[in-house]
């Protein structure tokens, strides 16, 4: 990889940005989150390219709080929806607000249509939202993703009416109806703060004479070109996507390996196994949304180096708020950061640091240094417990052939990765509580960066060919084609490599390595009676997520 | 935006895709696929206090507690069939641990026409899940569980009857099409139960084409009132789904929402998937809407694509049939201890013979069973059994909850029993949680 490439993450505290050429961290920033996200991405920009040549960068990726904020904090723009269902849960119950609208049509799990979509009540509801103003649309079908025609047709209903219409099967390709409506909701409801952030974004790019294009993060750790970005709405949840990827890219993972990621008020945990970080089994959770979003798999537990210090029953508990920064660099609140700059682990005003521990420390009947090891010791705690329900939510994931089950590979982390400011300070606490080595990589301070600077294109796509029906879907990549007889399973193994590689392209993948990994085949025959009427073949393929090049 | 079911409910759900009998066999991999396409897309593992369970791998001791495999167990397990009924386990302990308050195993292959003696395949079973899982339970949450088997399927569930033919504590109810018209041709209401559990056994047989209304018909006015009186701590349901009115193998009018409606009103803790063979048209819907009742939640859009209300009446004669069934068998059931003085009177044991067809091993299997009668427990029970004359085996079973009468009686029968003349002997010591064996020759 010749060239420089730039990653900055936009977090909740930090802004962290790093220029990365040839493995090497040429320079790092950081600087403080402000309201305006452009604002302090552009700050960060100006100290990376302080004596670089510009025209030297190669790609310039964002990740960003934007989208998540957008839909935790409620202010996603007000948005239509317009479902349709047939037999199953009452559909007026995955309803996202009140501008929504159930309207006839059905298609049935093989893609059959059983009703047609019906278009007057549609058109109606449509005529009524654009007289409110609405300017954005999602249309949402159960089973388009095995055909997409009613999807298609209130797409054109809506016409040019709309400056933005999501349709379900473009945005989530798998089975979950309400997961579909959720997603194709946010697609719709982040479209247009999304699209005007790359605009301003690209225009200050080039304003610093940087040409390179700008990337995105999205929540599974892939990169894509913001141009080509179809759903808005898999930017969210980039930042511990970001963070994932830089414990991959700064060379700490082996085996099995624990990742951890300790910021202010959270540790976000992920798990690598076989080379590669885990994703989310359905789909991301968002705010209250449960989505189809392809992500990587992370929890977040409620402590980190900010999180406020109490005592309950005579016990040291964390979180889950902040009270403002630790006391150490200016704030009220005791905290675990403060109980490192009491035992000289990391510098910091430790007079202020000890004056709020003492309270905690006079509850414990301790010396100051012993309640801030008390601290530390809660903190691992906390960490290492949330990992180990993780590990058992991860091991308990279904199978459903016999194969799988008598095979069923547990993951067993040998080892144990932190990034993040404490990091290195908080260490020695993690690996007793974890019972598990830790490593902490060099530039854990920026890992995010590093994550968002190196992460690759990667892709997921779904093929269904059914044979009996003459039919074959896959979402990802809009094909919804028709198939003879005779289309075996090789035929779709050609067929979806196909379509995964111009996926990634499509998002602007640069790695000639990119490798196709087929990651599930299933073929059933189809029997209409007591003989043989064609065959469904059924398959998964990706790009797994991972990164360019790591740091030497 | 989220669901939240009212009772929380466990699902189990492992379609076995890569198991069939044969390809083209109703009993086959894609069984559950469809199935599993609607409840990915309906999301219903999403909802909360919808809680998915893996299954685990029964143990050879689980099935061995129920069956005697001859000539070896061994020679008739696979793991598909130890997953199906660990599957049904898993959802049976997750019950009685209060994890959930219901619980669905959605596992094939079925298994409730697998009586005690297994020779082979019979109506695509070979071990009875359901059974399986009960001992299971008896074993590790306590031997005085009170069970209630309400059997479903369109089929006669021949073999939970005969698993609990002795068993005064496990009642068991099977609704199926009348066996003068379907496999495996029995399930009639004569068939009542063991000399010591007359009447733990009803038998409810209904006329083809038998629709929603009459099934509902028996639940409230049999089924219930039985359960009301038995007052069972566990209720199971055998969950078949080939009552359907697009079933390949049956000829009954049951549509999704009369499974929805039937789960809601029977209150099973635990269903457990039996047979059901429409895989496109029937098994989709019918799962999701049995799902949804367990959980508590709205069923009625679950409907099937050409569902319309009154699409499938019956004669007012079929009608009248199903309403004067239900009162004869539950008047029959309310004088079981007077009908039992009556058929069985002061003998010391009752001898009854059987023939058992084996339709996947195309083998006839005799039996000639004698159960002590006894007012104290189910009996000690010597049950002979041969496909040929010269290879007989005889079970002596030593039941649950045995009193010391009986126990003596089934240890003087095993000490007598020579390799003379059976070839197997074996001794099912159910409250040692025991199986000894005499074996003849070197074989087993």
């Amino acid at each position: 990889m010749n060239g420089i490439y730039l990653g900055i993450d936009v977090g909740g505290t930090h802004t962290d940005g790093v220029a990365v050429e040839n493995g090497r961290i040429l320079r790092k920033a950081k600087v403080p989150t402000q309201d305006d996200l452009v604002e302090c991405t552009l700050d960060a920009l100006e100290t990376l390219l302080d004596g670089l040549n510009p025209r030297s960068v190669r790609r310039v990726v964002l990740s960003t709080t934007l989208v998540t904020n957008a839909i935790v904090q409620g202010r996603l723009e007000p948005t239509g929806t317009l479902l349709t269902a047939g037999p199953g849960i009452d559909p007026a119950v995955f309803a996202p607000d009140d501008r929504c609208r159930v309207v006839g049509g059905a298609v049935d799990h093989r893609g059959r249509e059983i009703v047609p979509v019906d278009e007057g009540a549609a058109t109606e509801h449509l005529d009524r939202l654009a007289g409110d103003g609405v300017r954005t649309v999602a249309v949402v079908g159960k089973f388009s993703t095995r055909n997409p025609t009613h999807e298609l047709r209130l797409a054109e209903l809506a016409g040019d009416r709309f400056d933005y219409v999501a349709q379900g099967h473009r945005v989530a390709g798998t089975l979950n109806f309400p997961r579909r409506v959720a997603t194709a909701y946010l697609a719709a409801g982040a479209w247009r703060s999304h699209r005007e952030f790359v605009a301003a974004m690209t225009a200050a790019l080039r304003r610093f004479s940087v040409l390179a294009p700008l990337y995105v993060l999205r929540a599974d750790g892939g990169t894509q070109m913001a141009a080509a970005l179809a759903n808005p709405a898999e930017t969210a949840l980039s930042g511990p996507a970001a963070s994932v990827m830089g414990v991959d890219a700064l060379g700490a993972v082996d085996g099995d390996t624990l990742s951890l990621d300790i910021g202010g008020t959270t540790t976000d945990i992920s798990v690598f196994t076989g080379g590669a970080a885990l994703l989310e089994p359905r789909g991301a959770t968002v705010g209250s949304y449960r989505t189809q979003l392809r992500a990587l798999y992370t929890r977040s537990t409620g402590a980190g180096g900010d999180s406020c210090v109490r005592l309950e029953d005579g016990r040291v508990r964390l979180g889950p708020d902040r009270c403002g920064p630790p006391a150490a660099f200016g704030g009220t609140h005791p905290t675990p950061t403060d109980a490192l700059v009491v035992l000289g682990r990391i510098l910091g005003d430790r007079h202020r640091a000890a004056d709020a521990l003492r309270p905690v420390a006079r509850g414990l009947d301790l010396p100051v240094e012993a309640a801030a090891r008390a601290v530390l010791r809660e903190l691992g705690r906390t960490v290492a417990e949330a990992a180990r329900k993780f590990l058992d939510e991860i091991n308990a994931q279904p199978v459903y052939t016999i194969h799988e089950l008598l095979q069923g590979h547990r993951v067993r982390p040998l080892r144990a990765v932190a990034v993040g400011g404490p990091a290195r300070a908080a260490a020695p606490y993690l690996e007793d509580a974890l019972d598990l080595p830790v490593r902490v990589p060099e530039h854990f301070d920026v890992a995010n960066a590093v994550g968002a600077a190196l992460a690759r294109v990667n892709v997921e796509v779904h093929l269904v060919a059914d044979t009996a029906r003459g039919y074959l879907s896959i979402p990802q990549v809009d094909a919804y084609e028709r198939i003879d007889r005779r289309f075996s399973l090789e035929d779709a193994r050609q067929r979806i490599d196909r379509a995964v590689l111009d996926l990634a392209r499509a998002r602007g993948a640069l790695d000639p390595d990119d490798r196709v990994e087929r990651v599930d085949e299933e073929s059933f025959n189809v029997i209409q009676g007591f003989s043989t009427a064609g065959a469904i073949h059924r398959l998964r393929a990706q790009i797994r997520p991972g990164i360019l090049a790591r740091i030497a | 935006m989220n669901l939240r079911a009212p009772q929380r409910t466990g699902i189990v759900f492992f379609p076995a895709f890569d198991w069939a009998i044969d390809p083209t066999h109703p009993e086959r991999e894609e069984r559950l696929l469809y199935t599993r396409d609607q409840i990915f897309e309906e999301g219903l593992l999403d909802i909360d206090g919808i809680v998915q369970f893996p299954p685990r791998v029964a143990a050879e001791a689980d099935v061995a507690r129920v069956h005697t495999g001859l000539p070896a167990l061994a020679d008739h397990l696979s793991d598909s069939h130890l997953i199906s009924a660990g599957g049904a386990i898993e959802a049976g302990r997750r019950v009685l641990d209060g994890e959930v308050e219901r619980a669905f195993a959605l596992v094939r292959p079925p298994g409730h026409h697998a009586r005690r003696v297994v020779w082979g395949l019979r109506g695509f079973c070979v071990i009875n899940i359901e059974a399986v899982m009960i001992e299971h339970l008896r074993r590790h949450h306590g031997p005085d569980l009170r069970v209630a088997v309400v059997d479903t399927d369109c089929h006669h569930g021949d073999g939970t009857q005969d698993v609990y033919w002795n068993d005064p504590d496990t009642l068991f109810i099977s609704i199926h099409q009348d066996g003068r018209t379907l496999y495996p041709g029995s399930g009639f209401p004569d068939e009542f139960g063991g000399p010591n559990a007359y009447g733990a056994t009803l038998n409810v047989p209904l006329p083809p084409g038998t629709t929603d209304e009459g099934l509902l018909h028996v639940i409230d006015h049999l089924v219930l009132p039985v359960l009301e009186d038995w007052k069972p701590d566990l209720v199971i349901n055998s969950a078949g789904q080939d009552n359907h009115f697009t079933d390949p193998i049956t000829d009954m009018a049951i549509t999704a929402q009369g499974y929805a409606e039937l789960t809601r009103r029977l209150r099973p803790h635990v269903a457990v998937l039996e047979g059901g063979y429409s895989v496109q048209d029937a098994l989709p819907y019918v799962n999701t809407g049995i799902l949804l009742a367990m959980a508590g939640l709205d069923t009625r859009h679950v409907v099937e694509p050409d569902y319309r209300p009154g699409r499938f009446t019956v004669s007012e004669d079929a009608r009248r049939y199903v309403e004067r069934l239900c009162e004869i068998l539950l008047e029959k059931y309310r004088d079981r201890d007077g009908l039992r003085r009556s058929a069985f009177g002061d003998r010391a044991h009752h001898r009854e013979e059987r023939q058992v067809f084996y339709d996947g091993a195309g083998i006839t299997e005799h039996q000639a069973e004698t159960v002590r009668l006894c007012d104290a427990c189910g009996g000690s029970v010597q049950l002979e059994t041969w496909v040929q004359p010269s290879r007989k085996a005889l079970v002596v079973e030593i039941p649950r909850r045995c009193c010391p009468a009986c126990r003596s009686d089934a240890e003087a029968a095993w000490e007598r029993a020579g390799l003379d003349r059976y070839r197997w002997v074996e001794l099912r010591d159910r409250p040692a949680d025991r199986v000894e064996r005499k074996t003849a020759g070197r074989s087993g």
